[in-house]
């Protein structure tokens, strides 16, 4: 049980805080809701390059890091499909600091060209590192479009491609600053050795000024029922191939979604779970598998990912890949089964609210899909998913017309 | 109201580094205790003199670490994973040169439960051949990737450059070193270095009256049929300076790995070499940061880090450049380096980077289970947790001048091993 107290300041500014007296640190947590599926399709990779930007010095500030550093603070950042978020951790004396940062790039960025000149380099260089030059790291930059031919989640976090990177201009980034960065389209939370009252008097002196901008929502294309099987194939430089499998499945606020993520679970979450047993110990078709839904704010993927041993086909392989599915699209699993994935979902649970950094992501991430209370709840949403309810889930999720199949191929094989 | 203005800043005089508790166990074994925490969780990790410097056969080590969960006479391995995963409980095995542990990981209401599960694992592994088989494919296929990854090859090849003619720090594996052991050899691996002469262990989490009795019914009991005989080869403790360029057809980028040999932290100037690393490469805002990110945009990232193993240890700079750039970013990393031994840094620098690392040293105890991690790597030095007042007190007192003659000592460009892939 989590305990909290939440606030909202006049502007709409949302603060969360979670109270702990046993740690000399605090970790202070602000999601803005804005991901790459808010961008323009010509105009992709913009939400993650904007994120590198907020490190380039605000109205008042020219550095974000050196005061951080200097107060004892460590930040970082991720960006993805559905959030930006920006969290730090300092010792609680110096947390006026952290509030002067956040408060003030929240206010207004300096918008330097040379920052933008710079992390656009950058970001090129970290499209190179992570997509380009790592064997498979392009799957997802051909999956996505494959599995998606009108919602936004059809790109990558990075963009589509790097000219779309390399083009992003100054006017750009002043107008998704405008639309997006709002106090009232932010989460703020803190976790650590500060009281509540003490967290709601500093939000409100450092962002209760910063007036909320008009919102501008764009609504975003929902994907329409696919209606066909899809198949694309890829030839690598690469040691193995690879069959990845994408299903529509539902999305972070469906009936469906605890029973779809304990479905990864039974299928791959262990090395006794069926799948991996069945397909990779006892029949040996595949040298690695791994199952997983990627849980977006809109419907997600139920993703199969499985590397080929050295003799196997492709034919082989998916042949033995549905005939595990059709299993679990028409029995139920054992009681032991779920028994299994409900306690290891719980354990993980527990052991993710250890850290002070976590909490402060997790609670905003729950005040961001409906309310921060839900965090106490989820417990109790795995454990009421039964065996009958993952069976339907199974049936919806695994069709041939809701599927995307990707070949991904060494250079040696010959079809 | 002032923006402009950095509000005022406070650091601690003192950080409580807080003292496990120790307790012996009735076989001998000291288990070091760290009761804290709000969750009802529970870390246990037993810490063996079990890595590769303690043997010549390359990967025996690890096999032999990560087999363990590999089934016992009672159990096939799909019996042992399940039985954990009823608990909810998890096991993480680790192999380094020095050490090998194992960790489980459970709510303390399973504690009892998990403990036998565990003990049966450490003393009843029986490595069926089918899969020690499925090992060798598993990590032939792994190793084939990570072939293809630049920053692998930098590497591998930069350890073994600096550690050479078969140090345990510096071997490779390749595809036969997983195949050439039986399923002799692993047993004996197993039982000469897997017993409670050879061990020790760390209780982290919230425990509950009956955790210790827990434990001394379990590990406490073990008694082990062998006397336990360390074996220690002596491997050469120089390396030859020298540049190596490992070509890579159609690399976009280039993995640049530059460095060399420091003392470990029984050294009294390893904590000094940590505060002259931070200078460099070692945070955020860090001089090669500054310089070849945030200035020159040539990389995503760029980092340099003090290695400290129980035999030595190492300093090294690490990044993946743009391949056209990759000759001045080299330039720029000497260019770095050089700076550190002839100017001296700046008070407004100096007193951020103390600043940074004792907020960093106050991160990495937040916590039972961080705690655990640190216990840990003292421990394994035969050094205790007063290391870490002491190192406080190094990063506190430092001086401009004692880093200049630290890197003056130790960091010479013309001294280092540089591997470049791609």
């Amino acid at each position: 049980m989590l305990k909290f107290e939440k606030h909202t300041l006049k502007n709409g500014l949302t603060v969360i805080v979670n109270y702990d007296s046993s740690t000399p640190l605090v970790a202070m947590n602000i999601l803005y809701k804005v991901g790459a599926r808010n961008e323009d399709e010509n105009k992709t990779g913009f939400a993650h390059l904007f994120e590198h930007l907020m490190f380039g010095g605000s109205v008042n500030i020219p550095s974000y890091d050196e005061p951080l550093q200097r107060a004892g603070g460590e930040n970082n950042a991720f960006t993805n499909s559905d959030f930006t978020n920006y969290y730090l951790t300092l010792p609680v004396q110096n947390i006026e600091t952290a509030f002067w940062l956040e408060s003030d790039r929240m206010l207004s960025l300096a918008f330097s060209e040379k920052s933008l000149d710079v992390q656009r380099h950058v970001v090129v260089e970290e499209f190179k590192q992570r997509y380009l030059n790592q064997p498979y790291g392009d799957v997802w930059l051909n999956l996505r479009p494959l599995a998606y031919k009108v919602h936004p989640y059809r790109w990558a976090t990075i963009g589509k491609k790097i000219s779309h990177i390399e083009q992003a201009t100054m006017n750009d980034v002043k107008d998704f600053f405008a639309t997006w960065y709002r106090p009232d389209n932010a989460i703020l939370t803190l976790s650590g050795n500060i009281q509540p009252e003490t967290a709601f008097t500093l939000s409100e002196k450092w962002f209760g000024e910063i007036v909320s901008r008009p919102v501008k929502n764009k609504i975003i294309p929902q994907e329409p029922p696919q209606t066909e099987k899809r198949i694309l194939e890829l030839q690598r430089d690469v040691p193995a191939n690879t069959i990845y499998k994408a299903f529509h499945a539902c999305s972070r606020f469906d009936d469906d979604f605890h029973a779809t993520e304990l479905l990864a679970d039974v299928l791959t979450g262990s090395k006794s779970a069926r799948l991996y047993y069945k397909l990779v110990k006892q029949d040996k078709i595949f040298n690695a598998l791994s199952t997983y839904f990627t849980g977006d704010l809109d419907k997600g993927l139920f993703i199969i990912d499985g590397r080929l041993e050295e003799k196997i086909s492709f034919q082989t392989a998916e042949k033995a890949l549905d005939a595990e599915l059709a299993k679990i699209t028409s029995e139920l699993i054992s009681e032991k089964e779920l028994t299994i994935v409900q306690q290891k979902t719980e354990s993980a649970l527990v052991f993710s609210e250890m850290n002070i950094a976590n909490r402060a992501l997790n609670l905003a991430y729950f005040e961001m899909i409906g309310g921060a209370e839900l965090i106490n709840k989820q417990i109790e949403s795995y454990r009421s998913v039964t065996r009958e309810k993952i069976l339907s889930v199974a049936k919806n999720i695994f069709r041939q017309e809701n599927e995307s199949v990707l070949y991904y191929k060494t250079k040696e094989e010959k079809k | 109201m002032n923006r402009t203005t950095e509000p005022a800043l406070l650091l601690p005089d003192k950080i409580t580094v807080p003292e496990p508790e120790v307790t012996e166990l009735k076989n001998g074994v000291k288990v070091y205790c760290v009761n804290a925490g709000e969750q009802e969780i529970l870390k246990l990790e037993i810490i063996f003199r079990a890595g590769e410097w303690y043997g010549d056969k390359i990967a025996l080590a690890t096999m032999v670490n990560k087999l363990m969960e590999a089934g016992t006479s009672a159990k096939t391995a799909y019996e042992l994973s399940q039985a954990f995963d009823y608990y909810g409980a998890y096991i993480e095995t680790e192999c380094t040169a020095d050490v090998a542990s194992v960790k489980l990981f459970t709510l303390t209401r399973f504690a009892k439960e998990t403990f036998i599960l565990l003990m049966e694992m450490l003393t009843d592994a029986v490595f069926p051949e089918e899969e020690m088989e499925l090992f060798a494919t598993q990590n032939i296929q792994q190793l084939r990737i990570n072939r293809k990854k630049v920053e692998y090859l930098a590497r591998v090849k930069f350890n073994h450059l600096l550690f050479p003619s078969g140090h345990p720090y510096g071997r490779i594996a390749d595809e036969e070193s997983y195949r050439q052991h039986s399923q002799n050899d692993l047993k004996k691996w197993y039982t000469e270095t897997y017993c409670p002469q050879n061990c020790l262990a760390i209780l982290s989490g919230k425990t509950d009256d009956n955790t210790l009795q827990y434990l001394n019914d379990t590990l406490g009991e073990w008694k082990s049929k062998v006397q336990h005989q360390p074996v220690e080869l002596n491997y050469p403790s120089e390396f030859i300076p020298q540049k190596s360029f490992i070509p890579v057809e159609g690399a976009v980028q280039s993995a640049i790995r530059i460095g060399c040999r420091i003392p470990n932290k029984l050294h009294p100037d390893f904590a000094s070499l940590t505060v002259l690393n931070t200078v460099l490469g070692g945070y955020f805002g860090s001089r090669l940061m500054s310089n070849l990110r945030e200035d020159k945009g040539y990389t995503y990232g760029i980092g340099s880090a003090t290695v400290s193993m129980v035999h030595s240890g190492y300093f090294f700079v690490t990044t993946q450049v743009a391949a056209t750039v990759k000759e001045d970013a080299l330039i720029q990393i000497y260019k770095e380096i050089q700076i550190l031994r002839e100017q001296e840094i700046g008070e407004v620098e100096l007193q951020l980077v103390k600043n940074y690392m004792i907020g960093t040293l106050q991160r990495s105890m937040d916590g039972p289970m961080a705690i655990s991690d640190r216990i840990k790597s003292t421990l394994i030095y035969g050094l205790k947790m007063n290391y870490y007042e002491n190192y406080l007190h190094v990063i506190k007192n430092i001086s401009p001048e004692q880093l200049i003659h630290l890197a003056k000592t130790y960091l010479h460009t013309e001294g280092m091993v540089e591997v470049v892939a791609g």
